[in-house]
């Protein structure tokens, strides 16, 4: 059953070649039956008809083609000339074929890529190793030298005094630190009375002769630490 | 091997004798291509020249897949697409036929004086011409290349979709569009005592 709106679709394409040929009489025969849509058919055909022509009729006439034609190869001519792709000499050519090479990337599949560095450094290994085995034996010993060099020596001397500190359950601050500087103070008197009492000398710094470097070991901890 | 093979195999080796006898050949088609593109003479004379630097240039690309002229259509393409995109002037309006010389003043005038004698020998003609050209100018550039690719150069939805990136469809509605702009100025959509009679205009023979 004919459908204007649907064949009127097809009316384009039917104007502009756009269909098969079996389609194109098909909807040929629709139009026959319909003048609505022969009526359509009609003026697109008429419209790009009259455009063709119209636009044809704007082109310039016959002897405008000759001058064209000069004007064109002048102009070709003058914006040719310099360029010359294809006149080249063969150290230009060589040289473009080297700097192509250069320049161009290749794409290698990953493994391949890893073979490869892999070999060349083995190779460059292998050619470095040979190097050093031929190069020992022939190479004659250098002249040991003896110079006697003075060294400063660091002296040093490890002082160590343990002091123990008595701590106590929790305590207000400022109490806790009076407290704790008394049993310093304390700590340092029984440990230099103790000292003393062994028959052990006391120590002393006689003798150090004090060097730019200090080393200072500072034990921290309690009695408790220690058992 | 035909004349045209043998003379871009020449061209293709740096002859540019060789070349400007390729470019005779298919001149025409270029510059009436450009000349309905862009209207303006000077304009047509520039894209067409273009159109052959950009084909010399490219000339050792042409691998002989498909004919010279198709190879040579693609890039007049790409120079109208790049010439519409920097900046190109308007379609012109009214056709200019005895604008201000600047090419080469003789050429203008032949130019003009043969137009002028080719578009005006009738008011109606001249009338018929200019509503045609009217109605291209009020399509946008993309638009009126393709109706000229369609209309003019007889190419396939296929082929033009191919050629502009995108799908036959959008070609389709693109033509559709401009036909319809054409109707319009041509007054074919009304009553058909209103719209131009073509027959009487002597153009439609």
């Amino acid at each position: 059953m004919h459908k204007c709106r649907l064949t009127k679709n097809h009316l384009l394409d039917l104007t502009l070649d756009e269909v098969a040929p079996a389609e194109a009489k098909q909807i040929l025969q629709e139009l026959h039956d319909c003048p609505a849509c022969q009526e359509e058919y009609a003026a697109l055909r008429n419209t790009l008809h009259v455009s063709a022509q119209a636009l044809r009729s704007a082109l310039p006439n016959e002897d405008f083609w000759p001058d064209h034609h000069t004007r064109m190869q002048v102009s070709l001519m003058s914006n040719l000339s310099p360029v010359q792709p294809m006149r080249s000499s063969l150290s230009v050519r060589v040289w473009i074929g080297l700097r192509k090479m250069a320049t161009t990337s290749v794409r290698v599949p990953v493994p391949a890529a890893l073979a490869t560095m892999v070999l060349i450094g083995i190779f460059f290994f292998a050619l470095r190793s040979r190097g050093q085995a031929n190069l020992s034996p022939s190479t004659p010993l250098a002249a040991v030298e003896t110079r006697t060099v003075q060294v400063p020596v660091i002296h040093e001397k490890v002082v160590t005094q343990v002091v123990y500190v008595e701590k106590k359950g929790r305590r207000s601050r400022g109490k806790a630190d009076q407290q704790d500087r008394a049993g310093l103070n304390a700590a340092n008197t029984i440990a230099r009375a103790g000292s003393d009492t062994s028959g052990k000398p006391a120590m002393s710094l006689v003798g150090f002769k004090p060097t730019d470097h200090l080393r200072l070991t500072i034990i921290k901890g309690s009695y408790q630490d220690e058992k | 091997m035909s004349s045209e093979d043998e003379l871009i195999r020449r061209a293709q080796a740096g002859e540019t004798d060789a070349f400007c006898s390729l470019a005779q050949a298919y001149e025409r088609r270029i510059y009436s291509l450009a000349f309905h593109y862009c209207r303006g003479r000077q304009d047509s004379e520039d894209l067409s020249q273009e159109v052959w630097l950009k084909a010399y240039a490219a000339l050792a690309t042409f691998r002989w897949e498909s004919s010279f002229y198709t190879w040579l259509r693609k890039i007049t393409i790409n120079c109208f697409l790049n010439h519409h995109r920097g900046g190109a002037r308007a379609f012109p309006w009214p056709i200019q036929l005895a604008g201000s010389a600047t090419i080469d003043d003789r050429a203008i005038e032949n130019h003009a004086r043969s137009a002028a004698a080719g578009l005006e020998t009738t008011l109606e003609n001249r009338l018929v011409v200019e509503k045609v050209m009217q109605a291209l100018s009020e399509t946008t550039p993309r638009q009126r290349l393709i109706f000229l690719l369609k209309h003019q150069e007889g190419m396939t939805y296929e082929e033009i979709s191919k050629e502009l990136g995108c799908s036959p469809g959008t070609v389709k509605k693109s033509v559709s569009r401009t036909l319809a702009k054409l109707r319009e100025q041509l007054g074919v959509n009304e009553e058909p005592e209103n719209y131009i009679s073509c027959a009487a205009t002597g153009i439609l023979r």
